[in-house]
This record gives C-alpha cells, sequence and structure tokens, in this order.
C-alpha cells in the first residue's frame, strides 16, 4: 500500500475511532428517560438465539429501555468481566452461574441485592427452586436472583434404540445405572456406531457427577481440592474403562459428543439439558431421560443461571431500577427461556402444560438430586485443568490415578 | 601506558564553524525527536510503563480488587519455576520455536528470491502472498480448524480419497502441533518476504554482473552474492521470527486450546491462563518475565552468533 494512502487510512481510521468515543461519552450524559442497559452473558449455544428473542420482546414492550446485548464464550467473558468491572467498564447487568462467586467478590466486583431490590423485584423464596434460590447467596450475602436451573440428562438417538433391540412398549428402555448402561452401550456399539462418546471438551462436568454419584467430592470443607480420593480415580477410571475395556466409545478425542449424537455416530450422550433445542431444530427423533446412577448414589449435575448486578464506578439509580425492571420482566417470561432447553427457576412455570409439554420437563423429578457446582475460589483452577488432565487418561499419556494426582497438585498449589 | 584521548572530528575544526555544525545537528535531533514522538508516546504508554508495573508486581502478592500489594521477593518466581505445568508449556513454546522459524525463513526466502525475478503478475503474487498477513489471527486459526477438521474438512477428505487413514490431529499432540505451524506460516510468510525482498534489492546489480562474467550460474549467484550480502536482513529476520515464535499464542488457543493432553499448551497461554483465567495475577506477571529473559537470552545469542561486518 503506498504510504500516503496508508497514512490517509490510518488517519481517517483514527478521526472515527475518536469520534466514536466523544458520542459514546456524549451519550452516557444524555437524558435519563430513554436509557441503555449493558447486559453480557455467556450463552453461545442456541439458548442464546432465545435469549435474544426475549431481549427483542422486552424493548417492544419497554421502549425507553434500550438493551444492548453482548454474548461470548464462558472463559472470554469471565476475563472480560473481571476486567472491565475495575475498569470501570462493568455491564448494568450480567448473566453467570452460582458457583464463580468467589472470584467477583474476591475482588470486590460484585452489587448486593437489597431487601428493597427483591421487593422491587417481587422476589419471593417461595416461588423459587429451593436450590436455585439459595445458590443467590454466598458468604451470607445475596449477590444473585435466578433465571434457571440446568441440568444433566441422558440423551437416547430412538432409531439406533430400536434397532438395538432396546425398545420396548413404546418407548427406549432407558438404562437407570452401570450395568444397564453399559449394557445399552454393547448394544449399541456396531462397526462405525458406537454406545457413547464421553465429555471430553467441557470442564469435566460428566466426571463430576460420577464423583458425587461416587461418594466423592471435588473440594473439602477449607477449599482444598480432593480430586485424588480413591472415589474420583474409580470415576476416572470408569470413564477410561468405557474406551479401553469395553470398546464402547470412539477412539481417541472425538471433539464434540453433541455433533456425533447429532449425526447419529453415538446412541447415547451423557450432556447437559441446554443442547435439546439443537436436536430439536435438527428433527431428530431422540428422548430425553434423567442421567443413570453409575455408582452407589444419586446425585445430578446441575447448574443455574442467575442475574448479577456488577459494581459500577458511576451509580446510575435509574439504570439500576431499569436493570431491576428487566430482571423482573424475563423472570416472569422465563417459560420462553425454557425453548433454551433450561428448566424455569419460578416452581409456578414448572407446573404449566407449556413447561411440561417441553423434552426436559421428565428432569423435575430429580429435583432434590441437583448438585451445584461448589463455590469455592479454586474451582477455577480446576475448570482451566480438567479438560488437559482428561485428554492426557485418553491419549494412554497418563493413568487416571496420575492424571488426578497431578491435577489436585496444582490445584493446592495454587495461591488464591 | 599514556590514556588515549578520543579526538571526536568537531574538536579539530574553528570554533564558529563548530558552533553552527552544533546548531544544525541540534536541528537534525529535535527535528528526528519530533518524528519518533508519536511512536515513543505509544511505546512508553503501552509498552514501557505495562511491563514496568507488570515487572513491579511479579515481586508483590497482587490481587484484583486489593489496592496494597505486599513485596513478596521472589516467591512468585519460584511459584512459577517449580511449576510442572510451566515447564511443560516451555518445552512445547521451544518445539514450536524450532518447527517454525527454519520453515518462516526458508520458505519467505525462496519467494522472495523468486518475486526478485522479472516475472508476469509479479506485483499480484507479492499481494497474494502478502495478504494473509492482514488478516486477524482468529481468521486464520478457524480457517485452518474447518480445512484441517478430521470429520468435514477438505484436507483429510482428499487424504482418505487418496486412500491414506491419517491420524486424527486433534488427538495428536505432534500433529496438533504441526496443524499450528502449518497455518501460523501460512499466516505470516508473506511479512518476512516483503523484508526479504526489500533486502534483495539493497544488493547492486553490478555485483550479479560481475558474478556472471566470471561464469556463475544462478545457484552460484545465489549462495556466493545474495545470501552473504544478505546477512543484515536474515539476522533481522532471525531474531524477530524467534521474538514472535516464542510468543505464539492465537493460533494455539483458537485452534488446539492447548490440548490435546497440555501438549500445544504454550508460554503465553500459560501466562495468560494463570493472570486472567485462575486470576494469579502476580504468578502471571512473573511468568511472563521470565518468558522476556528467556527471548533476550536466545536473541543475543542469535547477534552473537549471526553479526558480523557485510563486505561489498
Amino acid at each position: 500500500m503506498p504510504r500516503r494512502r496508508f497514512l490517509r487510512i490510518f488517519g481517517a481510521s483514527t478521526a472515527a475511532v475518536a469520534g466514536g468515543l466523544w458520542r459514546t461519552a456524549r451519550r452516557s450524559a444524555a437524558v435519563p428517560a430513554n436509557l441503555t442497559l449493558a447486559f453480557w452473558n455467556g450463552l453461545t449455544g442456541p439458548d442464546g438465539r432465545v435469549m435474544e428473542g426475549i431481549v427483542a420482546d422486552f424493548m417492544s414492550q419497554h421502549p425507553t429501555i434500550k438493551i444492548e446485548q453482548q454474548q461470548l464464550p464462558w472463559t472470554d467473558f469471565h476475563t472480560k468481566m473481571l476486567m472491565s468491572i475495575p475498569a470501570g467498564q462493568a455491564p448494568d447487568v450480567a448473566i453467570m452461574h452460582t458457583y464463580e462467586k468467589p472470584r467477583y467478590v474476591q475482588s470486590g466486583a460484585l452489587t448486593e441485592f437489597s431487601d428493597a431490590d427483591l421487593q422491587a423485584l417481587g422476589f419471593q423464596q417461595k416461588d423459587f427452586a429451593p436450590r436455585a434460590w439459595d445458590g443467590g447467596i454466598y458468604q451470607g450475602k445475596r449477590y444473585s436472583v435466578p433465571l434457571d436451573i440446568h441440568a444433566m440428562c441422558l440423551y437416547i438417538n430412538n432409531p439406533l434404540f430400536k434397532s438395538a433391540n432396546l425398545w420396548v412398549d413404546n418407548e427406549p428402555k432407558a438404562p437407570r445405572n452401570q450395568a444397564e448402561f453399559l449394557a445399552a452401550c454393547q448394544a449399541l456399539t456396531k462397526g462405525d456406531h458406537w454406545g457413547v462418546a464421553w465429555l471430553q471438551r467441557g470442564v469435566g462436568w460428566a466426571f463430576q457427577m460420577l464423583l458425587w454419584q461416587n461418594g466423592g467430592d471435588m473440594f473439602d470443607a477449607q477449599g482444598e481440592p480432593t480430586l485424588d480420593s480413591p472415589a474420583a480415580i474409580e470415576a476416572m477410571q470408569f470413564i477410561q474403562d468405557l474406551n479401553k475395556k469395553y470398546h464402547v466409545t470412539p477412539e481417541g478425542i472425538t471433539g464434540n459428543p453433541a455433533e456425533a449424537f447429532q449425526t447419529g455416530k453415538i446412541g447415547m450422550a451423557v450432556h447437559g439439558d441446554w443442547l435439546t433445542p439443537a436436536f430439536v431444530a435438527a428433527n431428530m427423533d431422540f428422548t430425553v431421560v434423567p442421567a443413570p446412577t453409575f455408582f452407589k448414589q444419586r446425585a445430578v449435575w446441575a447448574g443455574s443461571h442467575q442475574f448479577y448486578l456488577p459494581v459500577q464506578r458511576r451509580p446510575d439509580s435509574a439504570k439500576r431500577e431499569a436493570a431491576l425492571v428487566f430482571i423482573k420482566w424475563i423472570s416472569e417470561h422465563s417459560l420462553a427461556w425454557a425453548q433454551g432447553g433450561h428448566i424455569p427457576a419460578r416452581t409456578a412455570l414448572t407446573a404449566t402444560p407449556g413447561f411440561r409439554a417441553r423434552k426436559q420437563a421428565v428432569l423435575l423429578t430429580d429435583g432434590s438430586y441437583w448438585h451445584f457446582m461448589p463455590a469455592v475460589p479454586k474451582i477455577l483452577v480446576e475448570e482451566s485443568l480438567i479438560t488437559a488432565a482428561q485428554e492426557q487418561i485418553f491419549l494412554g499419556r497418563a493413568t487416571p490415578k496420575e492424571a488426578l494426582r497431578s491435577l489436585n497438585d496444582q490445584i493446592k498449589r495454587a495461591r488464591i | 601506558m599514556t590514556p588515549s584521548v578520543i579526538v571526536r572530528p568537531i574538536d579539530a575544526v574553528p570554533p564558529a564553524a563548530r558552533r553552527a555544525m552544533i546548531a544544525v545537528q541540534r536541528r537534525e535531533a529535535w527535528s528526528a525527536y519530533a518524528l519518533l514522538a508519536p511512536y515513543l508516546v505509544a511505546f512508553l504508554a503501552f509498552m514501557v510503563v505495562p511491563s514496568s508495573y507488570g515487572l513491579f508486581l511479579s515481586f508483590t502478592d497482587f490481587r484484583l480488587g486489593i489496592a496494597h500489594p505486599h513485596w513478596t521477593g521472589l516467591s512468585n518466581f519460584a511459584y512459577v519455576l517449580t511449576d510442572p505445568l510451566f515447564r511443560t508449556t516451555v518445552t512445547n513454546t521451544i518445539v514450536f520455536v524450532l518447527e517454525s522459524t527454519p520453515a518462516l525463513i526458508v520458505i519467505p526466502l525462496a519467494l522472495a528470491v523468486v518475486l526478485n525475478q522479472r516475472l508476469p503478475f509479479r506485483a499480484f503474487f507479492r499481494g497474494a502472498f502478502f495478504l494473509p498477513f492482514t488478516l486477524s489471527v482468529t481468521v486464520v486459526s478457524i480457517c485452518w480448524w474447518w480445512l484441517l477438521d478430521p470429520n468435514f474438512g477438505p484436507v483429510y477428505f482428499y487424504l482418505k480419497e487418496l486412500g491414506l487413514h491419517p491420524r486424527s490431529w486433534i488427538s495428536t499432540p505432534a500433529l496438533a502441533m504441526a496443524a499450528v505451524v502449518i497455518a501460523t506460516v501460512w499466516w505470516t510468510a508473506g511479512y518476512n518476504m516483503v523484508l526479504f525482498l526489500a533486502g534483495l534489492q539493497e544488493i547492486p546489480f553490478h555485483l550479479y554482473e560481475a558474478a556472471r562474467i566470471d561464469g556463475a550460474g544462478g545457484w552460484r549467484q545465489f549462495w556466493t552474492v545474495t545470501l552473504p550480502l544478505l546477512r543484515p536482513t536474515t539476522l533481522f529476520v532471525i531474531v524477530i521470527q524467534l521474538i514472535a515464535s516464542f510468543q505464539v499464542f492465537g493460533q494455539v488457543y483458537v485452534m488446539t486450546n492447548g490440548g490435546p493432553g497440555n501438549g500445544t499448551r504454550t508460554v503465553i497461554q500459560y501466562v495468560y491462563e494463570t493472570a486472567f483465567v485462575q486470576l494469579q495475577m502476580s504468578e502471571g506477571a512473573a511468568a511472563a518475565w521470565v518468558l522476556f529473559v528467556m527471548i533476550l537470552a536466545f536473541s543475543l545469542a542469535q547477534f552473537k552468533l549471526l553479526s558480523g561486518h557485510t563486505e561489498y
């Protein structure tokens, strides 16, 4: 590019950026009647599109409140959030889970919901699923209010179950324990088709569920990791055995089990209910059932999306009020949110025929077994390292015991 | 032995002329500073100040939301240097440097030599090879990820058509690293090519004429004229390439996210995740400075090995 043209383009873009900055600076000082709320979340799956629709409906009914939504993958989302809040660039409303609170509270990034706020929202404990309601509280303070619950389940490919003779009385013979699960896997594994693909990219939620079912936990009461316990090793050994001993999962790291399930390569998937809309959109013939109990006790991995109000450099009461209006409206309309595969946190909504008609409605029976990820500071280290530890095992570079021991050491030595 | 006195040329001229010369020199110096100023301001604000602050933080227990961090001496450096994961990332980074740097010297040099000839559509090819460099790392990585996808990508499709059944690069650490290297070479080779082209155009044409008269053919001219005279450019390209390769991050983060099983996790990813995902800010800063010292050592070694005067 000739230098002069480069300079011209460079100059023009600098002026454009400066102009943009000047305009935003002016806009934030503008009239309070029409205001804009920045709304950030990590809903990048099919549920993200459902949220877009809900936000559009909200704006059409509230012409004075404009919502600017930003969606980015959870890992990048948290980095951006944690850097933006101290820089005075915090969003007005955010959706996160329950277990991330320690990292935000430690850095003083969250505002509390006062009793007055809860009153403005009209939120009362009795209206919400207990686990979701309690998940908003950390160290005795309420930092978030619930939107939904999302739980792990078992996805069944109906045609593959039929051809494997796993079909009785017009419904799939859903495995409920380890033995039945293995038998189903073996019946489904034929040639290029497999029983299951284990969740390998992601944060190891399925492994966590097995750990809880086996009576173990990820952290002790002091928040130190206990991932090298016999219960954890046994759970991880089971995942490895699916491949190395029973040969019911594809070889190597398959990348995306959701894709493998959707293309009919695997007969079952142990995954989150949020994949439901993708499979529905693909016109799949499938069934959702509660996740099996692989070990000695029932426990189901679950989480909850919650609304947060981050700390603002210049607190603006009009914006906060508008944010509460927004949260209240979405919560009241969260039956629409169930299209995203989730379970509304409002118990009145889960009793409606509209929700009962959804595939994930069968998961409500698990309510008392829902197990959330613990809100301890070191969980973020666990999250960032568990995938690599699992992959080491799948690559045959480490035994479950070795991989879990080094993962545990790694989390233990972290200084947070 | 008498102490030697350095006699500058300016000391040898009469005072009036000397004053005039000093004035001219000063004016030139000021205009040089004025021209450098915009870059210098950006360099100070976005490089020197933050990295010095990072150096300070690496000796403290700084965390987000802590206003007054405490001095902790070398504890963060001890944490990083005794971390087995850090050692893994150093090894992976060195593997990447050793795999990518030679390719990013040889291929751009070959392209530059070819495109320095009088060829039809020369400007088009120069532009075409440089073009990938103008893309963002995310775009490049996602394109290559799709191209190389073992299930849907064309590369695996045609390899299978040829009767080959290559292992999935996503689940083979060495192949995953190779995939990252291929994407990087495609992305950045054009930039080094431009540097080599500039170097080639500085070589006086009469040297080639002389070589031809002495009966040197194409290869011979390349080895005895081009390569020796390109030495300053080559040194420059090797050093900046080495520095760039040591800082590999975006391609790995998008294509493999450090996997499989930490097989492609590099030092910058370690720095990023320690500081910004695990929120161990001061440990991350320490790791970044360890990387800086490594790069500095490698660059100095390169200068020592390759520098020297170029004789025309």
